[in-house]
């Protein structure tokens, strides 16, 4: 049965002329599992919000939405609220009220559920997504990971029969994401909640999904089965965001059933005849750029330590990236190489000198440079044009950004956000950029952007710290893991994935025991000689 | 918090704290008496230590001067009182005014302490859930705010932090310094903004605003909170009562009051001590349980 | 909201305004010379609840909600952050603006939770009514002339300067009331010259951060209005 149907939807927010939904037509059957891809700015979220009444932005709508065969003019607000449960990309922001079980009973309480019910439905509920153990917890205290599944939990407390989740995963690390793709999945095949979801990384959802729809400029220009989708868009520019085994089929010759999960992958590969190997570059050891001798750090002076012992060396003119779950310290490690905050024991050293005698100016005039994990955090002004400067402007516009200079920073998408930023930092002229989760929210154009950009930084030294292990193994010359408050020595990306077995990129599960040390879809493509 | 508090206080219903606390503040800071000052003082710095533990001490020092101040202002403004000690610059200083000026600091420092253990017993979601009760959706503003508070202060930190790295050099000077908070305040209202729309949708996405809100009962009143509450309305029912029979009244103008120790009098003491010692007796009993039931594991 | 709920209410109602005016005289005679502070904490309390019932009352709106715990958040971190400068916070300019933007009653909700909030940190005492009246009413009259402040930037900084006075003034009343028992001329006089520096820095504060904050503030509320509709 067809629970949401949407015929030839228009909608053009008040005050601009521009179509951001332009003819959309999508039907989605009772229990499916829908897959929403789209670049930043094709209106996917628009979309969204009208489907929900009770967010529908001001603007002039056209066309048809049917939530269960009835009209959404003539769906009540309760009806909408109970049947569509809507989960957002933020979790910081989703979270209402100060404590972990009053988040769950909000919805009950807003639909006036008697007490008694909300509290059996609180049980039953926290024990379904494991939330019992930090039940009555305070919320602020919940990491990313946790505050995003309370979220979800908070909003089946209800039982809604249609779920939109809104990319939901963008500010998680893989592990998290991971999980919460997994419980939705739970969600979907337990339950048979029907399931709608946007999301950047299809590498992990389209095993699991049932339909993807792919959207462009306000319509869906692809609707199917994964398989048959991902075979039609293969020639076009979404090549790159298919899944790694997807790439490989597509790039290898196209023989038999598209592979899509590393499962499958694998199978694919197993048929094929390498003929090349990969060839571990020598690490090139310059200059000294930055040092960390047995660092300990902790926030407050009963806490435990984040840092134990920490070592490590960066050499002159490479890209270092760190990578590590949630609460391994990577992020703490990269305010202490940028000197906000200072070891209780050991010794921080850049170029040469101790940054704990170095002066604010000394260190931060044309030295370090540090894009903190919020790129917004860099910018105090209301319009980009002010933020970057004569010399800035420049760049932006030879970047194609010449559009958004008159813009608030925070309107610009998280991939133009990350590029301002970037070009602000830049102007500082530092020979050494300590980023913070670069890749964060981004999509994959962006990404590849990114990294093309930062590998073209001749000369400046970058420590990168990262959840994004496709990126990590793409752009970096050398990359660790960070784990226990300590940085483990660091090989070359190609001995440090390929030995990994767990915590490593797609490709090289795919590649594992064929392929030796094969950590991304081009070094795969050049062992069975499909180059370009 | 630790946990002998939570132990000992988590029993109750919050009304039934609030409601003894705002007797004992309500007594405490009307009733001008030096035994009734001195009884709830004392039993003030006893729930203290109950409640906040060791780490009391360090605040009674920041008490104890308060308290020295204003027992000597009092005999330096008011002059009245029969009994000069000595003269400064030619105007008296009274021993009548000496005398108030200590009991008066007293009953302040018993209702400073008294509040400091409503701070320290009735959280702010104990607060919340009171209120929410009565009038919810002030309830939820609070909680609201509650929320976006710890997260606003961690941002402010973060924009702090990232700020100072984009050569922000010069921080040296009082109105420089302003000037950067100010300006770094601004920049967090816009952050705190952007989120708080966020908030917004995902309030209304799930329904608020609807008409019929309920609200989970988290604290249901027990049958010990009604004997609790019982016993500390007879109390303070039974020293208003005396109040207003006369037996605990005290002049300290022209002439300080000799303590009398009729019976009646003696009753109300009693009495006082009795309601003042509710929370007191409620942790030990707690303890003793507490004790008997581990040792029966 | 039912109408049980409603006649709950309406009784609640009446027992306050009966109530407490009750208990307020009957304090009175009984604590005799405590009396005067008993009324004034009385009336205190007793103000804050027409202007809580009858915010209570209106229709509930997500948008208002959120801009207002926003908005109290914001004060109580205000306080919180600059609280390193001794007396100089942007309470008051906050809450005025509250008043201009959201309306009288958030703006006397503003003030009044903002010192409910931020006196759980800060030290919840006898004091915390007043400040809640006062701080309450700053924001509720910033909401009666909202008119005329939105279109002169002047009348908004006179009307800083006064609040930090009234503020500093009102909250001399309760020094002398509660060290005194009774009012004495003499004694409020020594209160405010003492108070004088701290008063400057209110008036001085407040100017500033009105200056500072009434433009983003403004426009940022007014923004999220408009493309929300409140």
């Amino acid at each position: 049965m067809e629970i949401l149907s949407i015929k030839d939807l228009t909608f053009s927010y008040s005050g601009s002329d521009k179509k951001v939904l332009n003819g959309l037509t999508l039907s989605i059957n009772e229990g499916e599992f829908v897959v929403l891809y789209g670049k930043t700015g094709c209106g996917k979220s628009t979309l969204f919000k009208l489907i929900k009444k009770e967010l529908t932005p001001a603007g002039v709508e056209n066309g048809e939405i049917l939530f269960k065969g009835k009209n959404k003019k003539e769906l009540s607000l309760r009806e909408s609220a109970e049947g569509i449960g809507f989960v957002m990309q933020s979790p910081e922001n989703q979270i209402v009220t100060d404590r972990v079980w009053h988040e769950l009973a909000f919805y009950m309480e807003n639909l006036g559920y008697p007490s008694e019910k909300i509290s059996a439905r609180v049980g039953e509920v926290s024990n379904y997504f494991g939330i019992t153990p930090w039940f009555g917890k305070d919320t602020v205290c919940l990491s990313g990971g946790e505050k995003q599944l309370l979220t979800l939990a908070s909003v089946m407390t209800v039982s809604p029969s249609l779920l939109i989740l809104d990319e939901p995963t963008a500010r998680l690390d893989p592990i998290a994401a991971n999980g919460f793709l997994s419980t939705i999945k739970r969600l979907n095949s337990e339950l048979g909640i029907t399931v709608l979801l946007c999301e950047h990384r299809l590498e992990e959802v389209l095993p699991i999904a049932d339909k993807i729809a792919v959207m462009e400029e306000g319509k869906i220009s692809y609707y199917g089965s994964p398989r048959e989708v991902c075979k039609k868009i293969a020639d076009g520019e979404y090549e790159k965001v298919l899944p790694t085994a997807a790439k490989l089929w597509n790039k290898m010759g196209r023989e038999g059933e598209i592979p899509l999960s590393v499962k499958e992958g694998r199978e694919y590969l197993s048929k094929m005849e390498s003929k090349n190997q990969i060839t571990v570059t020598e690490e090139k050891k310059g200059e000294v750029a930055l040092e960390m001798k047995n660092v300990w750090f902790r926030y407050e002076k009963k806490e435990e330590d984040v840092l134990k012992g920490a070592d490590a060396t960066v050499f002159s003119g490479e890209i270092f990236s760190i990578v590590g779950g949630n609460g391994s310290g990577k992020s703490t490690m990269l305010k202490l190489l940028a000197g906000i905050k200072k070891p209780y024991r050991g010794k921080v050293i850049i170029r040469g000198k101790n940054v704990a005698r170095m002066k604010k100016e000394e260190l931060y005039r044309n030295n370090i440079a540090y894009l903190p994990q919020d790129p917004l955090t860099l910018f105090l002004r209301d319009k980009v044009a002010d933020e970057l400067g004569e010399e800035g402007k420049s760049i932006a516009e030879k970047m194609g950004m010449g559009k958004l200079l008159n813009s608030h920073p925070h309107d610009l998408s998280g991939g133009e956000q990350q590029k301002c930023a970037l070009i602000k930092l830049l102007n500082l002229k530092p020979k050494i950029l300590l980023l913070d989760e670069p890749t964060k929210g981004l999509d994959c154009f962006s990404k590849e952007e990114l990294g093309r950009t930062l590998k073209s930084l001749n000369g400046i030294t970058i420590v990168l710290v990262t959840h994004d292990l496709e990126f990590a193994a793409s752009v970096s010359d050398r990359c660790t893991l960070m784990f226990g408050g300590e940085i483990l020595p660091p090989p070359r990306p190609e001995n440090f994935f390929s030995e990994n077995n767990y915590y490593t990129t797609s490709a090289a599960r795919i590649g594992r025991g064929m392929l030796p040390h094969a950590v991304t879809t081009e070094q795969i493509l050049f062992g069975y000689g499909n180059e370009n | 918090m630790n946990t002998k508090e939570k132990f000992a206080y988590a029993a109750l219903h919050p009304l039934t704290v609030a409601l003894h606390l705002l007797g004992q503040i309500i007594l405490g800071m009307f009733i001008m008496h030096p035994v009734f000052v001195a009884i709830s003082l004392f039993f003030a710095v006893v729930v203290c230590f109950f409640v906040c533990g060791k780490s009391f001490l360090k605040e009674l020092k920041f008490y104890l001067p308060f308290y020295i101040i204003v027992a000597l202002s009092n005999p330096l403004f008011s002059h009245s009182g029969a009994t000069p000690l000595f003269f400064l610059n030619g105007k008296p200083i009274t021993y009548e005014a000496t005398i108030y000026g200590i009991v008066s600091s007293g009953m302040f420092l018993s209702v400073l302490l008294w509040c400091r253990v409503w701070n320290g017993i009735m959280t702010e979601d104990k607060l919340v859930f009171l209120v929410g009760r009565r009038l919810p959706k002030i309830g939820l503003v609070l909680t609201i705010s509650l929320r976006m508070i710890p997260r606003f202060r961690n941002k402010w930190w973060e924009i702090r932090e990232v700020q100072s790295t984009l050569g922000d050099f010069a921080e040296s000077g009082f109105i420089a310094q302003i000037k950067g908070a100010v300006k770094l305040f601004s920049a967090l209202i816009t952050h705190a903004m952007e989120s708080a729309v966020e908030t917004g949708m995902s309030m209304s996405a799930r329904g608020y605003g609807l008409k019929g809100r309920s609200s989970l009962v988290l604290y249901k009143i027990r049958p010990y909170d009604i004997v609790f509450m019982c016993g500390n309305l007879f109390t303070f029912v039974a020293i208003i009562v005396g109040i207003a029979m006369g037996f605990i009244d005290y002049q300290f103008y022209p002439t300080v009051t000799p303590v009398e120790c009729g019976s009646g009098t003696t009753g109300m003491f009693v009495l006082f001590a009795m309601q003042s010692a509710l929370l007191v007796l409620q942790a030990i009993k707690e303890e003793a349980v507490w004790k008997y039931s581990r040792s029966r594991i | 909201m039912g109408t049980e709920m409603k006649i709950k209410m309406i009784i609640s109602l009446l027992l306050f305004l009966v109530l407490v005016p009750l208990i307020a005289v009957g304090g009175y005679f009984l604590f005799r010379e405590r009396g005067y502070i008993w009324v004034s904490v009385c009336i205190a309390v007793v103000s804050c609840i027409p202007f809580f019932v009858s915010f209570e009352r209106k229709v509930s709106d997500v948008r208002k909600t959120v801009v207002l715990a926003f908005l109290v958040a914001l004060s109580v971190l205000g306080r919180l952050v600059f609280s390193y400068l001794p007396h100089f916070k942007p309470v008051t300019a906050i809450v005025i603006l509250a008043g201009i933007y959201l309306g009288a009653e958030s703006g006397f909700l503003c003030g009044s939770l903002s010192v409910l909030v931020s006196n759980f940190i800060f030290g919840q005492g006898p004091w915390t009514p007043f400040q809640m009246v006062a701080w309450g009413l700053i924001g509720f009259i910033a909401g009666i002339f909202n008119a005329v402040m939105k279109k002169h930037i002047s009348v908004l900084l006179i009307y800083g300067v006064l609040s930090g006075i009234f503020y500093s003034l009102f909250m001399d009343i309760l020094t002398v009331l509660w060290l005194d028992g009774g009012f004495n001329g003499e004694k409020y006089l020594a209160a405010v010259t003492s108070s004088l520096p701290i008063t400057a820095v209110y008036v001085f504060s407040n100017i500033i951060f009105l200056f500072v904050l009434v433009k983003p503030l403004g426009k940022k509320i007014e923004r999220i209005k408009t493309k929300y509709g409140i």
